[in-house]
């Protein structure tokens, strides 16, 4: 159980509605604006919007990029990347020249890059969208609810996971876009649980629990 | 593939209140719109959209932390309209947490402000309104929701705002608002057969039941309601209510 966990905050997107739906799971949130509480936490949330190179280089700014590998590596600190944050779990974008964390091996593409998409999605892929299981824990988690979760997703670009076993759920009928990707004490959701109602709750709550 | 989207209308009064319109016109107090979205929370509804239509003043401290608290609370995506007049204003709410702006097509005919958004945002992230009626032969027209005056037919307007980047269109059937007499179900008819952008019907809903009906129609990606999703059917008392998972099919 993550009872401290740490939000990055440093402008990339608001984060009021992820802070309210964590501290609705019992843990406590500090909000990270620079590495001075990063000792302080059992777990960091990476959330973010917006452009790969704005995310990276206003972490950076923030002086929270090198500490956050660091902690993520070194001392085994796990982690969350939430929609943009999830993409900078991995090595680098079509969207930007910045170099992502290199946490979980895998590039971002366009979406576009998947050809005709038409009747399974649109780019931008914005909405309720159900997903399925890729990898045991995946498949186990969405059985627990019957298989009928569904989340809210807002993203034109797509983690292309360089392993796919480390994928947990891709989104329903486009089996190529990650929904959400774990390697080890590292994770990310494309989807955005705190807009999620409670099909988010119970994907925070694992993640809380250590379960995704 | 997306899932198709039933959207509770939260109109927002000049002392944040939540109230409800009829044809425009008269309005139903409803109640404090915070504890409204905190019941559309517990009901798990797909969207809502929040409109300001008192023209609350979107730098007014008061206001934002108001919508601030709103968008904290929300569980599910927020779209926002009424008196979005420059880009600050649009930063200024998406700031807060909204996922989405409305612009009545009355905007989009007034001003490039639209558009404007639509470049800093993207398509996904801009909504038109088009506010319509009927006239006595049949033909339908775009609307100005303040002056009452009309604008252009209702085929063209869909078109205006497709070609100037709107990410989706809400049909907002005057005449049918707060009435619960019905969606116009015809509206669609009237429209070009190829249009692409997301639309939703708004305007009349009666029941849960003809929502999920009115999902049916490939054309539709979803339908949007100030009254059914907020009123009980019978009484017409203050009474939030959403159809659940299992009566939609999901």
């Amino acid at each position: 159980m993550r009872n401290n966990i740490g939000v990055v905050d440093v402008g990339v997107g608001n984060v009021g509605s992820l802070c309210r739906s964590l501290a609705d799971l019992d843990v406590n949130v500090t909000l990270l604006t620079g590495p001075a509480a990063l000792s302080s936490v059992d777990g960091i949330v990476l959330p973010g919007v917006g452009s790969f190179d704005h995310g990276v280089r206003s972490i950076k700014q923030a002086g929270l990029w090198e500490p956050i590998k660091k902690a993520v590596v070194e001392d085994d600190l796990p982690i969350l990347g939430i929609c943009l944050g999830m993409q900078l779990l991995g090595n680098g974008s079509e969207e930007g020249s910045e170099k992502g964390l290199g946490l979980i091996p895998g590039d971002i593409k366009h979406m576009s890059t998947l050809g005709d998409l038409s009747g399974q999605a649109t780019i931008p892929n914005m909405g309720w969208c159900r997903v399925e299981g890729c990898s045991d824990k995946g498949r186990s988690f969405l059985d627990s609810f019957n298989g009928k979760q569904r989340y809210y997703f807002v993203h034109s670009y797509y983690f292309h996971a360089a392993d796919q076993s480390n994928v947990l759920f891709s989104i329903e009928g486009v089996p190529e876009v990650t929904a959400a990707i774990r390697l080890r004490h590292v994770s990310g959701f494309q989807f955005h649980p705190e807009k999620s109602h409670r099909f988010g709750r119970s994907a925070l709550d694992a993640w809380v629990r250590g379960a995704l | 593939m997306t899932i198709k989207r039933l959207i509770p209308v939260i109109q927002l009064d000049k002392d944040f209140q939540a109230v409800k319109t009829i044809k425009f016109n008269k309005r139903r107090y409803v109640g404090d719109a915070l504890n409204l979205l905190k019941i559309y929370n517990e009901l798990g509804v797909d969207e809502v959209a929040i409109w300001n239509i008192d023209r609350l003043i979107l730098s007014n401290d008061e206001t934002l932390d108001g919508l601030s608290e709103m968008a904290a609370e929300a569980r599910m995506p927020l779209a926002f309209g009424g008196m979005l007049q420059c880009i600050a204003d649009v930063d200024r709410v998406i700031s807060l947490g909204f996922e989405k702006v409305s612009f009545s097509y009355s905007t989009w005919c007034r001003d490039d402000t639209p558009e404007a958004v639509v470049k800093v945002l993207g398509s996904s992230g801009v909504q038109a309104v088009i506010n319509y009626r009927k006239d006595l032969f049949g033909r339908y027209f775009a609307f100005c929701h303040r002056s009452g005056g009309r604008l252009e037919r209702l085929s063209v307007a869909v078109n205006d705002v497709t070609q100037r980047g709107a990410g989706e269109i809400i049909l907002q059937a005057i005449d049918r608002d707060g009435m619960r007499v019905g969606l116009d179900s015809a509206v669609l008819d009237e429209l070009d057969r190829d249009i692409k952008v997301p639309l939703v019907n708004a305007g009349g809903l009666r029941t849960h039941a003809e929502s999920i009906e009115a999902l049916e129609d490939k054309r539709l990606s979803g339908v949007a309601s100030g009254t059914c999703f907020t009123f009980s059917s019978e009484r017409q008392g203050v009474l939030p209510s959403y159809p659940d998972d299992f009566t939609r099919g999901l």
